[in-house]
Parts: C-alpha cells; sequence; structure tokens
C-alpha cells in the first residue's frame, strides 16, 4: 500500500478544489475549502432528504395500487430524473389498472344483467306453462306441462343464484338446495305434514359452475318431484331426504342424494331402463356431469349421486 | 413548460417521413395528442407515412393520449412509428408504447437519432416495394 503524506490543508483544498489566490496561504484557502464542502454536504443532506420523501410517496402510491386504490399518483419533479422515471411509471401503471378494473366492472354488470334476464325469461315460459296447464282437462297432459314448468322453474333458480353470486362464476349448491326443496315443497307437495322434506347439507358447500349447476339442479328437481309423486301413494306418511355432503376422507368428491320411506320402486323396474322421461333424465344428466348414480331399494327409495366438486 | 410554447413540432422530412418533436417537459394530454394526429394528416396529404417521435424531453402522457396514439379502432395515420428516446422517463414511456399501449403498426424504441432515421427510412422503402 502506497503511503500518503498530506498536511489538513492540502487535503481540503484537494477535496474541496479551491485554487491558491496570489499570495493567499494553504491554510486560508483551506478555509475556502472548508465552507465549500460544508455547502456541499448540506446540499447532499438536502437532496437525501428530498429524495426520501419523493421515495415514500412512490410507495404510497404502489401501496394504495396493492390495496385496489387507483386513483393515487406520485407527482413528478421540474427536471425529470430516475426517481421520476419511477413515479411515471407508476403512475402509468395506476391509469392502465383502472381503466381494466373499470372495463371488467363494466363486464361484470353486463352479465349479471344477462343472468338476471335469462332468468326473468325462464320464469315467464315456466309462468306461460303453468297458465297452459291449468286451461288442460286432461290430467295426464295437464302434469306433462307442471313437470315442465317446474323442471324450467329449477333452471331459473340457478340463473337466481348466479347473478345474486358474488362473483359470476358458480353457485353455492348447498344454498341453491334450500331455496329448490322450499319452492318444490311449496309448490308440489300440497300436504306438507303428510309428505315431510328434509335437507341436510353441509355447512360449507361447493360452487358449482354453471355448466354442472345446470345439471345438478334438473337431477334434484326430478328425484324431489317423483318422490312427492310416486313414493307415498293414497294417505301414506313418511319423509323425503334431500342430502348432499362431502364424503369422509376425499378431497372433491360429494354425495348428493335424495332419498324416502315410501313404497320403493315397484317390483321389477329397473332406473337404469326406465321409459320414464324423468328418470332417463337423470341418468343422462349423471353421465353428463361424470357422476355415479346408485340407486337403493330397502325401505323405501334412495337415490345416490357421487360426484366430483373441484374448489 | 411554458403554456404558450407548441407541445409538439411536427414536419415532413422530404425523405419521405414525418419528424415529431415533443417539447421539452411537455405533459401530453387527449387534446394535444389528436391536434398532432390532425396535423400529420394535414401533412401527409392523401398519402400515409412512417412517423420518428421524438420523446426525448417529455414530461408526462396521460391514458388517453396514450390509447389515442395506439390507433385500436380507427384507421391509422402514419405506417410505422420509430419513438426517439433518451431520458429515464421517455425510456419507460417508450416501453409502455411497446408493451401496454401497442399501436395498431410497427414501432420502435431507439436511443440513436441516426438509427431511427435509418429504421424509418427502410418503413418508408418497404412501402414503395
Amino acid at each position: 500500500m502506497t503511503k500518503v503524506s498530506l498536511d489538513f490543508s492540502d487535503a481540503v483544498i484537494r477535496l474541496s478544489g479551491v485554487k491558491l489566490l496570489e499570495g493567499e496561504t494553504p491554510e486560508d484557502a483551506a478555509v475556502r475549502g472548508l465552507a465549500i464542502i460544508e455547502e456541499r454536504l448540506q446540499q447532499f443532506e438536502s437532496e437525501k432528504k428530498n429524495n426520501s420523501k419523493r421515495i415514500s410517496e412512490i410507495l404510497d402510491v404502489v401501496m394504495a395500487l396493492a390495496s385496489l386504490d387507483y386513483t393515487k399518483r406520485a407527482t413528478l419533479s421540474e427536471t425529470p430524473d430516475h426517481i421520476d422515471a419511477i413515479a411515471g411509471g407508476v403512475n402509468m401503471l395506476g391509469e392502465e389498472l383502472q381503466q381494466s378494473t373499470v372495463s371488467l366492472k363494466e363486464k361484470e354488470v353486463l352479465l349479471r344483467e344477462i343472468h338476471h334476464r335469462v332468468k326473468n325469461n325462464l320464469q315467464v315460459i315456466s309462468s306461460l306453462l303453468n297458465l297452459q296447464a291449468g286451461q288442460i282437462n286432461d290430467k295426464i297432459a295437464r302434469q306433462h306441462y307442471e313437470v315442465s314448468h317446474e323442471r324450467i322453474r329449477a333452471m331459473a333458480l340457478v340463473h337466481e343464484k348466479l347473478y345474486q353470486s358474488k362473483d359470476l362464476s358458480g353457485i353455492d349448491f348447498g344454498n341453491y338446495i334450500l331455496s329448490l326443496t322450499q319452492s318444490l315443497n311449496a309448490s308440489c307437495n300440497p300436504d306438507a305434514k303428510r309428505i315431510r322434506l328434509v335437507v341436510d347439507v353441509d355447512s360449507e358447500t361447493p360452487v358449482l359452475k354453471i355448466d354442472a349447476a345446470i345439471p345438478c339442479a334438473l337431477i334434484l328437481n326430478e328425484l324431489i318431484m317423483n318422490g312427492f309423486k310416486h313414493a307415498f301413494p293414497g294417505d301414506r306418511k313418511g319423509k323425503i331426504t334431500v342430502s348432499f355432503k362431502k364424503i369422509p376422507g376425499e378431497d372433491v368428491r360429494y354425495e348428493l342424494s335424495v332419498s324416502d320411506n315410501g313404497v320403493g320402486l315397484p317390483e321389477g323396474l329397473d332406473p337404469f331402463q326406465s321409459a320414464s322421461l324423468g328418470l332417463q333424465l337423470v341418468t343422462v344428466l349423471a353421465e353428463q356431469v361424470d357422476a355415479t348414480l346408485t340407486v337403493l331399494g330397502e325401505e323405501g327409495t334412495a337415490f345416490v349421486l357421487t360426484c366430483k366438486c373441484p374448489k | 413548460m411554458n403554456n404558450t410554447e407548441p407541445i409538439f413540432e411536427t414536419t415532413f422530412d422530404p425523405r419521405g417521413f414525418i419528424l415529431s418533436r415533443v417539447a421539452p417537459l411537455a405533459e401530453i394530454d387527449l387534446e394535444q395528442a389528436k391536434e398532432n394526429t390532425k396535423y400529420v394528416r394535414e401533412l401527409s396529404g392523401d398519402n400515409v407515412y412512417p412517423i420518428l417521435v421524438d420523446i426525448r424531453k417529455i414530461r408526462s402522457i396521460s391514458k388517453e393520449a396514450r390509447d389515442h396514439f395506439a390507433m385500436r379502432g380507427r384507421k391509422p395515420g402514419v405506417t410505422a412509428i420509430a419513438m426517439l428516446v433518451s431520458s429515464p422517463l421517455s425510456r419507460i414511456i417508450g416501453n409502455f408504447f411497446l408493451g401496454l399501449n401497442q399501436p395498431v403498426v410497427p414501432t420502435k424504441m431507439f436511443t440513436d437519432r441516426d438509427m431511427a432515421e435509418q429504421w424509418v427510412l427502410n418503413a418508408v422503402h418497404d412501402e414503395h416495394d
């Protein structure tokens, strides 16, 4: 290492860059130099403080963006430097995010509106079928209209739940079951004391996308109506239980079942080969959602559907 | 910048391109952007030319102005855009035009004026080939 020997005045003169004036001693020049160094230090401290303030302001904007507030902007200085470049970039990102959020919200409003209109239109169709049914004298023909009315109403309810949902991507199926059973009990079960409808769903149920929600809704609608119609002939009393539960130990598999303690399926009837449109629908729709359908015939009838409901 | 100073200084280069220089510390808004577009169209007459935009001294440009220069949903008034940048701020703005606000015509960013001119001249010749 080279040894450098400088006295204090020389060092100050070098660092400050002052030039020796004519007749001036190095000590006097060092005094001038010290004043310059002091001034530079003050300037440096002031710039440091100012830069720190500007960076804090940019950080405030970044934090606002992170909390989805896109309205904050950082101020740019009169002589743009690197910090202004960061501020300008953050400001422009904020503007872009604000714009994207606005257009996303507009699309969401539009989608909600579409589901609302679909629901309204389905309800109109359903009501028309119901009115038409009232004018038909033939019992079987009238029943066909009534069943179609309920099927369409079950679909309308999916759209209603969709536009009421938080993110429009799907519906809480447990909540749907509660609404559907309530509606069916009111419209298809005139003697609710004789046939009790019991609902047993997990407190936390999966959100089903519309592709899965509509078939599952129709299956459920079909099975409950079937129970009301056939399980308790005459004055026979009983109950229909609708259950929707996560299969213990399984991650995304759920069991949807509709069971009753009624008369059971007619002797020799294979529900998978039945000529009934309702049961055919149940079989086809179960395949559509890749579900396994099991029919149990001890003490009444139980339709058990096992399906995957990804989170 | 001085309020009376024009934001853009736009001229036609006889070699076949438009040259638009953004004034020092200019803060461009939609109105000014549209005004320049109108002037470029006037200069171009019945033709469409590439443009060299010098944004080296720019201070800011609004979202609406950026979207306007991206020319989405309207007939482009230029065939290509060369952006001349130097300051960190102009580089950031230039990069927005290469990413989020990408114009519908070929766009490139340069720090060297000669290279920018060369690219624009190539674009002129490509048009004529």
